[in-house]
This record gives structure tokens, C-alpha cells and sequence, in this order.
């Protein structure tokens, strides 16, 4: 089969031996097994296509437990109650804002202790929840919204307005929305904006870290249900598929990462409990697609011990490692 | 593989005192079918050093058999014993072995030591996962979340239908599409390419 550019019977081929590999997968295959001869009989070419997609289908990690890639969540939070506190600061420049904005820039900083979860309202009737562990500064003039994303992590419900852009600044990264609700994290190793609903634009911002950093990064847009990750190290965007539910689900108290280093899994778990997790070098680019429950970390750390070649050593108030495990002592 | 055509020891040591006629249909079974069986035996046990261990453990018992059939059953009983032999296996599997599961075999392997223990194979092998993790995110979600669940989950594909209210040949059709996406994928094709190439 030709690596560089598969015909048309190549790909016909792979497709059914796709299918043959999960139909063997299943539990009466047995029954199965003369007709698959049959097929692999068929053609010289089919044995070899049936092995590629089985090594393929072998090659994804090995399910994991339960809790990891569960539908619903270990245990779902209610935070309703905090969700309600206001600011109170922001409260009331929200009620005066009318005028106020007319004369006077509004600086606004409202943030977020470990744990600590909390909506915000904005006095243009923009609405922020900001995630444990995070801070933000806002400033509104009459012809702009500008919000910085100093640390952690905020949902942002957008009121639209034609004529006065709403800018999250993070990073170095200038987030442009107009009436739309989106997600931004700034994590240890890379910047995250999701959008739940509308769109975005993506520029290198304007922010005094633009200009230091260098971060030379191409526009870029996300669309309801994508994801954009900027990556500190390689100053690039990527985009990719999450869906529209995936932005802000963290409001309801569980994290859900798709693919995502456990570098930034970990610093976002980092927001939400005491004794701070530290990620070893070699597992930092490590990938994690699960659901997390920051209350039951214990139970996620045990199961990630068998999902990675890791071992989790407590320190107690020192804190948690999360380290490779060593094969030449541990073996034999 | 390299070594498909090798046959396992216990067959040649066998023959002797076996009636002439099984251990020659066994050998034959052998040539015929060893490749496939480990294969298939892979595909259920996610592991070919372990589908070989099977698959040499069923001719063995092929060689017990005190008469000989015709062909045909033999290589049923071939696969019927086989595929028990690693329901076998799936069920002593304790968790801790689980841990060691993701790993690929590169085309050639010693079967004289076990995969799992070689480091440099298990990074390759979760390099290879944590890439093939990232293909998974390029495609639409309702793909993600149906072959997350049944691959990665392990959930069957009836229920996988019956949690996100499709029906299974839809599931299928998604799992198939993740598949040829992410394979070929690996072999160097861009998304934009991929995507014009294979539809859903």
C-alpha cells in the first residue's frame, strides 16, 4: 500500500477491515471468524490492510478506569450559592455606570481565592464567572471593553455592542467577541479559548507582553464549539473541535479536558485545592482526556497511575508529584 | 511479521508422537492460518505478544486432540479454542496489568521477551497514543465522543447508540471513519488532505 497517497480500493480495503477489526471485538465474534477468512482469502492485499488497523486500534491507550472518561461526573458540585456572591464593588459601578463611563475609565479588578468560584456582573451588562484561583482587571471607556485575564480562568457571557468591542486580553493574545459566550484559561504552558456560543477573533494582542515575549502568532478565528490553544513554547495556535458544551462546563464543578497536556490539566486542578500537584518533566506533554472532579482528586491520581507509567507521591502540605515511574529498579 | 512463519516448538516436538495425519493438518493449519489467528486474537487481548502466546498454546491443544478431523472443524476448534483460551486471559488480567496495555508491537518482535518490559518500546508506545489522542481531537465531536466512549471506554457499541440516541450502524460508521482518519493521519497525510480523501 502506498504511504504517500492511498487509492480509492486502498481506502475501501482499510474501511472494511476497520469494520472487520470491530466486529471481532465483539463478544459472539466467534461466529464470525469463516467469513472473515473468507474476506481475508479474498484478496492477497486484505490480510496486511486487517493488521495495519488492528495495530492502529491497539495503538490507543487501553481504557481506563471508569471515573476518567465517564459520561456524567463523579460528583457534580453545586455552586450555585457562590455563583450568586457579587462583587460588591462591581455591583455598584455596574448601577452607576450609566454616567460614570461618560467621564471616568472604570478599572475593575475582581478575583478568586483556591477553591473559590464566583460571577461577576459588568457595567455594560456583560456578565464574567470566574474560576477558582483566578484574576481579572477590567477597564471600559465609552469605545471599548477591555478585560485582562491576569491568571486562572473565566467563562464570558458578552452583551453585544456594535460599536464598542468587548477584548479579553491574555498572554499576549487579544480575544474579540461580539454577543457571544466563550471560556479563556491561561494555563503554566499554553493559553485556551473555547467558545460556547457565536465567534471570536484571535489576535496577537496588544498586551505589554506582546511586545517581550515576541509572540508572532497568525489571526485566527473560533467558531461555536472550537477550541483555539496557544502554545507558549511553539507560539502557535491550533484549532480544534470540542463542542458547544465544552466551554465553561467547569462552572457546574467538574473539569473536562480533551487531549490536553497534563501540564495544564494539573495547574487547572492546581486552582481548585490546597497541597499544589507537580507534573515530572518527561509526563508534563503527557495527554489526558477525562473528567476530573477537583473534590475527588484522590481517586483520579490513583487512576492515573494506571493509565500512565506514573507514580504519585504524597508529601503531604509539601505537596503531590506526579513522577515516571523507573523501569530499571522497578522491573524484576 | 517476521516470525509468523516460524512454527512455535512445541509443534515440532509434538509431531513425533503423534499420529502422522494430525500433526501434518495441524502443520498445515499452521502455515495456513497463524498470521490471521494472531491478528484476530489481537484485536480482542490488544496485544500481539500476547495473541502469539495464545495462538501457540491452541495448536498445542490442536496436537492433544486423540482424532483427527476434517479440515474444516479442526480450523473451527483452531479458533473455538483459541478465542476461549483468551477469555481466559481476560479475565486473570489484574489491573495492574492493565497499566501496562498501551503498547504497540513494531513489525518485529522477540518473542523471547515481553514487550512490556522495554522502556524505550512503552515511551514509543504512549508517544504514539498521545499522537494518535491529538488526531482524535481534529475530527467533529459527535466522532470524538463516540469512539472515546467505545475505545477508550470500553463501552459496547449497542450502548455507546443507546447513550447518544443513534443508531449502531452510525456508530460503526463513526468508529470506521475515526479509524481510517487517524491512520492515515499517521502516515504523514494532512487533516485538510484526509478530510477530501475519506468521507464519513
Amino acid at each position: 500500500m502506498s504511504k504517500s497517497d492511498p487509492t480509492i480500493p486502498d481506502i475501501a480495503r482499510l474501511r472494511a477491515a476497520s469494520e472487520w477489526v470491530q466486529r471481532l471485538n465483539e463478544p459472539d465474534a466467534e461466529a464470525l471468524v469463516d467469513d472473515w477468512l473468507r474476506w481475508c482469502a479474498s484478496d492477497p492485499l486484505n490480510p496486511a490492510a486487517f493488521e495495519q488497523m488492528q495495530r492502529l486500534w491497539n495503538a490507543f491507550p487501553a481504557p481506563s478506569p471508569r471515573a476518567l472518561h465517564s459520561e456524567k461526573p463523579l460528583t457534580a458540585r453545586k455552586h450555585r450559592g457562590r455563583l450568586a456572591a457579587v462583587l460588591a464593588g462591581v455591583a455598584l459601578l455596574g448601577g452607576l455606570g450609566g454616567w460614570l463611563a461618560l467621564r471616568y475609565p472604570q478599572v475593575l479588578v475582581a478575583d478568586t481565592a483556591i477553591g473559590e468560584q464566583r460571577h461577576v456582573a459588568l457595567p455594560d451588562g456583560s456578565q464574567l464567572d470566574l474560576a477558582p484561583g483566578s484574576q481579572v482587571s477590567a477597564r471600559f471607556t465609552p469605545a471599548r471593553r477591555e478585560v485582562k485575564l491576569e491568571r486562572g480562568q473565566a467563562f464570558f457571557t458578552v452583551t453585544p455592542h456594535s460599536r464598542r468591542p468587548f477584548t479579553v486580553h491574555v498572554n499576549g493574545l487579544s480575544v474579540t467577541a461580539a454577543g457571544t459566550e466563550f471560556d479563556v484559561r491561561k494555563g503554566p504552558g499554553s493559553t485556551v479559548v473555547t467558545v460556547s456560543t457565536g465567534m471570536v477573533n484571535v489576535t496577537p494582542g496588544a498586551d505589554e507582553a506582546a511586545g517581550k515575549a515576541g509572540t508572532v502568532v497568525e489571526n485566527a478565528q473560533a467558531r461555536a464549539g472550537e477550541r483555539l490553544t496557544f502554545s507558549s513554547s511553539t507560539h502557535r495556535l491550533i484549532l480544534a473541535n470540542v463542542g458547544p458544551t465544552a466551554a465553561g462546563s467547569w462552572r457546574a464543578g467538574t473539569l473536562e479536558f480533551m487531549g490536553e497536556p497534563l501540564e495544564e490539566v494539573v495547574g487547572t486542578l492546581n486552582r481548585y485545592r490546597g497541597p499544589q500537584i507537580v507534573v515530572g518533566p518527561e509526563l508534563q506533554q503527557a495527554r489526558f482526556t477525562g473528567t476530573v472532579a477537583p473534590a475527588e482528586v484522590r481517586d483520579w491520581l490513583a487512576a492515573l497511575e494506571k493509565i500512565y507509567a506514573c507514580k504519585v507521591v504524597d508529601r503531604g502540605a509539601a505537596g503531590i508529584l506526579i513522577q515516571a515511574r523507573a523501569y530499571n529498579i522497578a522491573r524484576n | 511479521m517476521a516470525d509468523a512463519d516460524r512454527q512455535p516448538a512445541q509443534l515440532c516436538e509434538g509431531a513425533a508422537v503423534l499420529p502422522e495425519a494430525t500433526a501434518a493438518a495441524v502443520s498445515q493449519l499452521f502455515r495456513d492460518h497463524n498470521r490471521l489467528l494472531v491478528g484476530y486474537l489481537a484485536v480482542r487481548l490488544r496485544s500481539e505478544q500476547e495473541a502469539k502466546e495464545v495462538a501457540q498454546e491452541a495448536y498445542v491443544r490442536l496436537l492433544q486432540l486423540k482424532e483427527l478431523c476434517d479440515p474444516g472443524l479442526l480450523r473451527a476448534y483452531l479458533f473455538k479454542t483459541a478465542t476461549n483460551l483468551a477469555i481466559d486471559r481476560l479475565r486473570h488480567r489484574g489491573v495492574r496489568h492493565r497499566a501496562e496495555e498501551h503498547r504497540i508491537l513494531p513489525a518485529e518482535v522477540d518473542t523471547t521477551s515481553r514487550d512490556s518490559d522495554d522502556p524505550a518500546r512503552q515511551l514509543l508506545a504512549r508517544e504514539q497514543a498521545s499522537q494518535l489522542l491529538g488526531y482524535l481531537q481534529e475530527l467533529p465531536v459527535k466522532c470524538q465522543k463516540v469512539f472515546s466512549l467505545h475505545r477508550l471506554d470500553g463501552v459496547s457499541q449497542r450502548e455507546v447508540a443507546r447513550r447518544l440516541g443513534c443508531s449502531e450502524r452510525m456508530v460503526r460508521r463513526y468508529v470506521t471513519y475515526t479509524m481510517l482518519y487517524c491512520n492515515l493521519r499517521s502516515e504523514g497525510m494532512a487533516a485538510d488532505q484526509v478530510r477530501r480523501k475519506v468521507s464519513l
